[in-house]
């Protein structure tokens, strides 16, 4: 069985939380005991959006402040399904969800132009790379399931987006409280003969592990004489020789999730021993050619602490697992939720591919020194 | 990557953050099949090295002697280092009356004995073994939590994971709940313990026990700590253990299923949610699990 990361975005009461609960409704995953519970705070019917919305502040405002995880399964997939705000407040809550997915569902409201806020989400898609955008025109039933309607959200849709190079587009007109098009096929839109939104999902595959790209390796961490580390890209021969600025070694045995092995791929969890563990540390990158070391970045972040005024400011960089100063003279003021471009200049170098740069591969947090707090997320977009 | 192998390696990934993010992590250790697959996966994630974290365990009192029989011979076959704090000592410290109900559960105590231990033992990580599938405040939840000096969870701020970057920071005095499990399901668990072949407490499965039947249909094992009336039912019946908790709140299922394999398929077909199944406590309220875990629960 397969893993496809999925989020829902899109403008407040577009009925995000709705159409998972429709996903898991449909495909037999609420369990009667919660069913029941949902059943009798709809007062007869299930109140689906309340599955997702699991903080008492959410069910009293009736909004989703932050992302909730659910999960379903089909036959050949595990779904981790991630449910993301749409007020614009909450917008880094979006990112932050959307960060780590393969696949958009994105919903749009039958009912009204498209909005500002279903704007910003397209562009925070576009920014972070995803690929995969399955667009539902919502609430298909209220508009008595007509096919001008749904062309006409189609046309506004696409007057807005920036398709990527090689992204897929799939329209689907859905109604998630009646179940149209969402598990089910519609009976009530002959006029559309495409797939259901579970079945889009299902013929999604995202796009592949970099396996023939250059072996990149980043150290997390040395411990009893070992090193642990991820396979950022490429594969691992054990008679490879890996290269960090002048420096080079060699490993002798190497263990995957534990295992013995001379082989890995893309994303695992390796061990590594050897004769020159003690000249790796935590945050390096190795390759079987050296990475490019590099301080000054221009990174385009999304903002989610509070509002800074212009000025020189320091914050704690992570990418990976290397920490650095970042040094930033901000121009304008920033609030939150905003994406900006920004340079910066780092206390001293990081490893970093141009080939992952390009592929938006190279992704920081900014850390506040004093409270540690989270403050925003980006991608590196050039090097200086 | 198929998704048990996607699950082991983002499980082993937020393990090795903790070890390489905190100076005194431990791994909660309750003896039930969640925080057993953390410990199998915490040795994947180190060897050959031994694992670098002492289990905790917040003893309730009430646990199952299978389960207390069942840690200390993992402890003892794979050498670790374990812990051991109760909930009546904190209790006592707090002169807190034990419950008067008829199933006198200690489960809420619990956060008590370990927010003393966190104190204590100097701890800045909690590994647990919550799952998001489990309630619908811990769908809400990071994989690096924070606590603030007072234990407190702050479901309103939480720091923002993008691509699970976890960002374990901290001041003194605060510290990270982390779950490496957050994206497991129960059916996940018992696939993984299927495929890695993990041995669990023999409760997890079908065999016959003295039962006191509830009003709707529910079977708690006969212990000392339930105050049996005069009009309980006690029936022995062939029952097994979905979740592992104190014998006063956790109630058993009627099982035939006596081996991994049985489990799952008896899994596959069941209609009611782990904790729905098996959780006295949890039907309490609707935002029971959030408000406990803000007050410092796991």
């Amino acid at each position: 069985m397969r893993i496809l990361k999925v989020f829902t975005c899109g403008n407040v009461d577009d009925g995000k939380s709705t159409l998972l609960g429709r996903l898991l409704l449909d495909s037999d995953s609420i369990s009667v005991d919660i069913l029941h519970q949902l059943t009798e705070q709809g007062g007869g019917v299930p109140n689906l959006a309340l599955l997702t919305d699991g903080l008492r502040a959410e069910r009293s405002m009736g909004i989703t402040i932050d992302v909730a995880y659910k999960f379903f399964t089909t036959k050949h997939t595990k779904y981790i399904l991630v449910d993301t705000p749409g007020h614009q407040e909450y917008t880094r809550n979006m990112y932050a969800g959307a960060s780590a997915c393969e696949v958009a569902l994105v919903l749009i409201d039958a009912l009204k132009p498209i909005e500002a806020q279903t704007r910003k989400h397209l562009e925070i898609m576009e920014t972070l790379g995803i690929t995969h955008l399955i667009v539902a025109v919502n609430k298909m039933d209220a508009v008595d399931f007509e096919q001008a309607v749904f062309l006409e959200r189609q046309s506004e849709v696409k007057a807005v987006l920036n398709p990527l190079e090689n992204q897929h587009l799939h329209w689907i007109p859905i109604s998630a409280l009646a179940g149209e098009n969402v598990v089910k096929s519609t009976q009530a839109m002959p006029w559309y003969t495409g797939p259901s939104v579970i079945e889009c999902l299902e013929s999604i595959t995202p796009p592949t592990d970099m396996l023939n790209a250059m072996p990149l390796l980043e150290i997390q961490g040395i411990y009893g004489g070992t090193a642990y580390g991820k396979l950022l890209q490429g594969t691992i021969d054990i008679k490879n020789t890996w290269h960090r600025g002048t420096q080079t070694l060699g490993f002798k045995e190497c263990y995957v999730n534990g295992i013995p092995t001379a082989v890995a791929a893309p994303g695992d969890q390796v061990t590594l021993l050897g004769s020159d563990i003690q000249i790796l540390a935590r945050g390096q990158q190795w390759g079987k050619e050296s990475p490019l070391q590099g301080t000054e970045f221009t990174v385009e972040l999304c903002w989610m602490g509070a509002a800074m005024e212009p000025g020189a400011m320091e914050f704690i960089l992570r990418r990976g697992a290397a920490e650095r100063i970042a040094r930033i003279a901000l121009p304008n003021r920033i609030n939150p939720n905003d994406i900006e471009h920004i340079n910066m200049s780092l206390s001293a170098p990081i490893d970093v591919l141009m080939e992952r740069i390009a592929a938006k591969k190279e992704r920081i947090i900014l850390i506040d020194a004093q409270t540690n707090a989270t403050l925003a997320a980006g991608i590196i977009k050039s090097i200086a | 990557m198929d998704h048990l192998q996607y699950l082991e390696t983002e499980a082993i990934e937020i393990l090795r953050e903790t070890a390489f993010q905190f100076e005194r992590p431990v791994l909660l250790f309750s003896g039930g099949k969640d925080s057993i697959c953390m410990v199998h996966l915490a040795r994947l994630a180190f060897a050959p090295n031994p694992i670098p974290f002492t289990l905790l365990h917040i003893d309730t009192g009430h646990n199952f002697t299978e389960t207390l029989t069942f840690r200390d011979e993992l402890v003892h076959t794979m050498g670790l280092s374990i812990e051991v704090r109760s909930v009546a000592e904190a209790m006592r410290k707090r002169e807190i009356a034990e419950p008067k109900s008829k199933f006198p559960s200690r489960n809420a105590m619990q956060s008590f004995a370990l927010l003393d231990a966190i104190q204590e033992l100097n701890i800045d990580a909690c590994i647990g073994g919550g799952r998001r599938d489990e309630d619908k405040a811990r769908a809400k939840e990071r994989i690096f939590s924070f606590r603030d000096q007072e234990g407190t969870w702050n479901p309103l701020s939480q720091r923002p994971e993008p691509w699970n970057m976890l960002n374990g920071r901290i001041n003194p005095g605060e510290n990270v709940r982390v779950f490496p499990l957050s994206n497991w399901t129960e059916l996940d668990v018992w696939n993984y313990i299927q495929r890695e072949q993990i041995a669990l407490p023999s409760l997890y499965f079908a065999h016959e026990r003295l039962c006191l039947e509830l009003p709707d249909g529910a079977l708690m094992a006969y212990n000392p700590y339930v105050r049996l009336e005069s009009t309980d039912a006690l029936v022995e019946c062939s029952v097994r253990f979905r979740t592992i908790g104190d014998m006063t709140c956790t109630a058993a299922i009627p099982s035939r299923a006596s081996s991994v394999e049985e489990v799952i398929a008896e899994l596959n077909q069941s209609q009611i949610s782990e904790r729905g199944a098996t959780r006295l406590d949890d039907r309490i309220s609707e935002a029971g699990m959030e408000d406990r875990k803000r007050q410092g629960y796991f």
